[in-house]
């Protein structure tokens, strides 16, 4: 127990070292950091134009009203922020295809907790985690949800899930180069899948929410929260939610086992 | 010409190399497109209407199949070699050489685009055949005929567009960001994502008379009859004037930007 | 034949200190594809795996305390086996020991105790001053605060790099950038420390500090210390015991002298004329390895030196005469070449 505890706080010290370390690095270049904001801007701009679609036309989608589907759009914005800010998990195709791991894994602990949380890109998850929280939050209150703390809870259960999976489902993508020659097709192909999520799942005929939901689970990463508290998910789906994340998270994990036995070195 | 015409085939076998990413880049345009097919269907649906920001349903569909293939199309890269050329040095090359910078640029992108133009063909008619058999919607052969006409201009006219802006890298460093920013807004700008009208009739007012509707938009339009004949060929007529238009300026802030690279010293 | 140093701890396990490798081996797969357009498309379909044996059944052990030297003309194999030993690859098959750990485990024990530096690889923050990093290392490796500032400060001075500590990284020359690489490497104190090219694009002064810093870091701690470089310098400066490899096969062990003696069966004679003697005429003297009018390199067997110079003294009017041995290249790119027939010669 003492052990486990000492470790516990091995995990966090050197995480918040990592952090400050790459917010000390952000700071020595402040104009990259303000043109990587403007970057992420500017794929937000197409976010938000589906969203000003619907809102200009009052549509609804599915059972959601546009207020809800305002609530969608930020988690899936916040989300895009998460997903941009885990560059560790982001830069691992590169760093493998270079051999630049090879330090790394001479450093005792985890290698995949070094390399996933070693570095953070504040420039590209900041304007998306902002705005997306302010849409998120802007969606509640036009729902008229209560803000209740059990409201709160379950609404942030299921937003730290759906980052569990942002970070396992980026992870896996970012692992297909042990097995994967052609990496660039790979990112784009998971970018136009992340990108469904865009809109509420309710928008997609039934096939497409089935696979979304249980083939390929990418509908549970910004669609749970919200519709947990809106009341439109039963026991069963709220479970599987959970479930999904926990799962996603071990198999992320098998698979950076097996790849990392297949590492080269850049040697092979 | 003979120089010029090694460019162009050097561009179309290299464009061939990198198919397999090709396919994988389809396979990313599609999918985003169906989303868009999805959108619309509920949209049209829940409103009931026959038309909505000027389009019929089966119009709307087929606009934002092709939009997407036709973005991906225009979209040259043009600024990120130039920027590439500028900042390693790489223009100096160019400099001692017989060739005109602007026209061997423009010789290297046409030969990459020569695959994908056949390939952008086939996405055109296929969309085309889909959309008959789906919702039994034809288009006329005079239609397409212009559209691609349109779209081989479009490519040009996009190819002048980010020439002029990549002149900057010769006033700016580090401007790689800068243009990934810019090249995303101009696509949803220029109509990439959702037709023009449906940013309001103000914005479609002032897109008359700016180039970049005129690299999406507007083809797109001519191809799903919302333009119709005269309109067409007046389309092409102000791509026509706005190519020229951007060569000049392009040209001249070309020369501007050189005077300067020579005067510093690279 | 067990070399190793067996250690009773207190739970009364065995603990070894050194190195040992057995029967090493490692394949590389790799995908070939001819030229042209043709086997483009075909390699979209299927592609002819090949293999290639980077490590052929590698064995050898070294001392606790022991500086090696590892040497070999590149994709010998030398990286390949470090970074077997840093756990950084996994063998095909084969086993290894480093202090009694088997290295691709990657225990966290185990990799408190060695570093793994590599020329060509940082592990420092590009755009912070180097500082930051040792810092950052300082929480991983868990070094208290009264160590950290001794060892800091103790590599600090050997290096000398006192000015440069707050300097970023990026702004730093590529010798100072080392030292700081070393620095950072060597601040949990490893007992067993790989060094891969340490001094490779450094200039020669830097290279000088670097190989003096590491033969006073050997004295004072004792630490274990494999050597990878195709510079001989290095190996020469450094390691009293030189492994040389070749084509994945270990083909010398032993010091760097006795391979000129195995080899030096040749002499170089160096003449200088009184006045100048042609090229044409030397010929007969033995093979001519280098001329100018004044002066010539001869070189000809070790039994030959004496009757030799007797016939010079005799043919022409000679200023000054010396021996010297064939150079140490030579001798071990002989050493590369036999390793690359498969022979074993000169094996100990």
């Amino acid at each position: 127990m003492k052990e486990r505890m000492h470790e516990l706080k091995w995990y966090v010290r050197v995480a918040v070292h990592f952090g400050k370390l790459s917010l000390q690095s952000t700071m020595e270049y402040p104009l990259n950091f303000v043109s990587g904001v403007c970057v992420e801007l500017a794929y937000m701009m197409i976010k938000l134009v589906y969203l000003y679609v619907v809102m200009s036309s009052g549509m609804k989608v599915g059972s959601l009203t546009s207020d809800m589907v305002i609530m969608f759009v930020g988690t899936y914005i916040f989300m895009t922020g998460v997903w941009m800010f885990l560059s560790g998990v982001n830069s691992i195709p590169e760093q493998v295809i270079k051999g630049d791991l090879d330090l790394l894994m001479t450093k005792p602990g985890s290698l995949q907790f070094l390399q996933t949380f070693g570095k953070y890109n504040f420039a590209l998850a900041f304007p998306n985690v902002t705005v997306g929280t302010m849409l998120m939050a802007e969606g509640w209150k036009r729902c008229a949800i209560p803000a209740t703390i059990g409201h709160i809870g379950v609404f942030v259960l299921y937003l730290a899930a759906g980052i569990v999976l942002t970070y396992s489902f980026g992870l896996m993508a970012a692992l297909l180069v042990f097995w994967v020659t052609s990496l660039h097709a790979v990112s784009t192909l998971y970018a136009a899948l992340w990108d469904y999520n865009n809109m509420p799942m309710e928008l997609y005929p039934k096939v497409i929410r089935q696979i979304g939901t249980f083939l390929i689970p990418i509908f549970l990463v910004t669609n749970w929260s919200g519709m947990a508290i809106l009341g439109r998910l039963d026991l069963l789906q709220l479970i599987w939610g959970i479930a999904v994340s926990v799962l996603a998270f071990i198999l992320s994990r098998l698979m950076w086992n097996a790849g990392i036995r297949r590492y080269t070195s850049a040697n092979g | 010409m003979e120089k010029y015409k090694t460019v162009f085939w050097a561009g179309v076998s290299n464009s061939m190399e990198f198919r397999f990413d090709f396919l994988m880049n389809l396979i990313g345009t599609v999918f985003p497109i169906l989303m868009q097919v999805f959108i619309w269907s509920a949209m049209y649906g829940d409103s009931g209407c026959d038309a909505m920001y000027g389009y019929t349903f089966p119009q709307m569909i087929l606009y934002v199949v092709v939009a997407g293939a036709v973005a991906k199309f225009t979209d040259t890269g043009v600024e990120y070699m130039v920027n590439e050329d500028i900042h390693s040095g790489g223009i100096a090359r160019y400099l001692v050489r017989p060739v005109n910078y602007v026209g061997f640029r423009l010789c290297d992108v046409v030969g990459n685009k020569f695959v994908s133009m056949i390939s952008m063909v086939f996405v055109t008619l296929g969309a085309l055949l889909l959309l008959f058999f789906a919702v039994d919607f034809v288009v006329t052969p005079a239609a397409v005929l212009l559209f691609l006409l349109s779209l081989a201009l479009a490519a040009v006219l996009n190819f002048f567009i980010f020439f002029c802006l990549s002149t900057l890298a010769f006033w700016l460093t580090e401007i790689g960001n800068f243009f990934h920013a810019i090249s995303v807004v101009i696509m949803v700008m220029s109509g990439g994502i959702f037709p023009v009208s449906v940013f309001g009739s103000t914005y479609e007012s002032i897109s008359r008379y700016i180039p970049l509707t005129y690299t999406i938009n507007y083809p797109i339009q001519i191809l799903s009859g919302t333009a119709g004949i005269t309109e067409a060929v007046e389309v092409l007529c102000i791509q026509l004037i706005w190519i020229f238009l951007l060569a000049v300026l392009g040209r001249c802030s070309w020369h501007l930007g050189l005077k300067k690279y020579v005067a510093v010293g690279g | 034949m067990m070399r190793i140093a067996l250690l009773h701890c207190k739970m009364g396990c065995i603990l070894m200190e050194g190195i040992v490798v057995k029967n090493l081996t490692r394949d590389f797969a790799y995908y070939e594809k001819e030229a042209g357009m043709k086997s483009s498309v075909k390699n979209l379909f299927h592609r002819t795996k090949q293999i290639r044996r980077a490590l052929k059944d590698l064995s050898f052990e070294i001392q606790k305390g022991e500086m090696v030297g590892f040497l070999g003309p590149n994709g010998a194999g030398k990286t390949t086996t470090i970074k077997i030993l840093s756990g950084i690859l996994h063998p095909t098959s084969g086993e290894a020991r480093v202090n009694g750990y088997v290295p691709w485990e990657r225990k966290k024990e185990f990799k408190k105790r060695f570093a793994y530096v590599a020329g060509q690889k940082s592990q420092l923050w590009i755009n912070l001053p180097a500082v930051d990093s040792f810092a950052l290392n300082k929480s991983i490796y868990e070094i208290s605060d009264a160590q950290y500032r001794q060892t800091l400060g103790e590599l600090v001075e050997l290096f000398g790099v006192q000015e440069f500590l707050k300097v970023q990284v990026r702004r730093l020359s590529l010798g100072e950038r080392m030292k700081m690489e070393m620095i950072a490497a060597l601040l949990h104190r490893p007992e067993v420390i790989f060094l891969d090219e340490p001094t490779i694009g450094l200039d020669f002064i830097a290279q000088n500090n670097i190989r003096q810093f590491l033969k006073d870091y050997n004295r004072q701690n004792g630490a274990t210390m494999l050597v990878t470089s195709h510079d001989l310098k290095d190996i020469e400066e450094l390691c009293q015991r030189t492994m040389v490899i070749s084509h994945g096969d270990l083909v010398y062990d032993g010091t760097l002298e006795h391979i000129r003696s195995i080899f030096s069966k040749k002499r170089i004679l160096n003449v200088q004329w009184n006045s100048p003697v042609p090229r044409a005429d030397l010929v007969s003297f033995g093979t001519i390895k280098n001329w100018e009018p004044m002066k010539a390199a001869i070189e000809v067997d070790d039994a030959a030196v004496t009757q030799t110079i007797h016939r010079l003294f005799a043919a022409f009017s000679v200023g000054d005469i010396g021996i010297d041995a064939a150079p140490l290249e030579e001798s071990i790119a002989r050493l590369y070449e036999q390793g690359a027939q498969g022979a074993e010669y000169g094996k100990i």
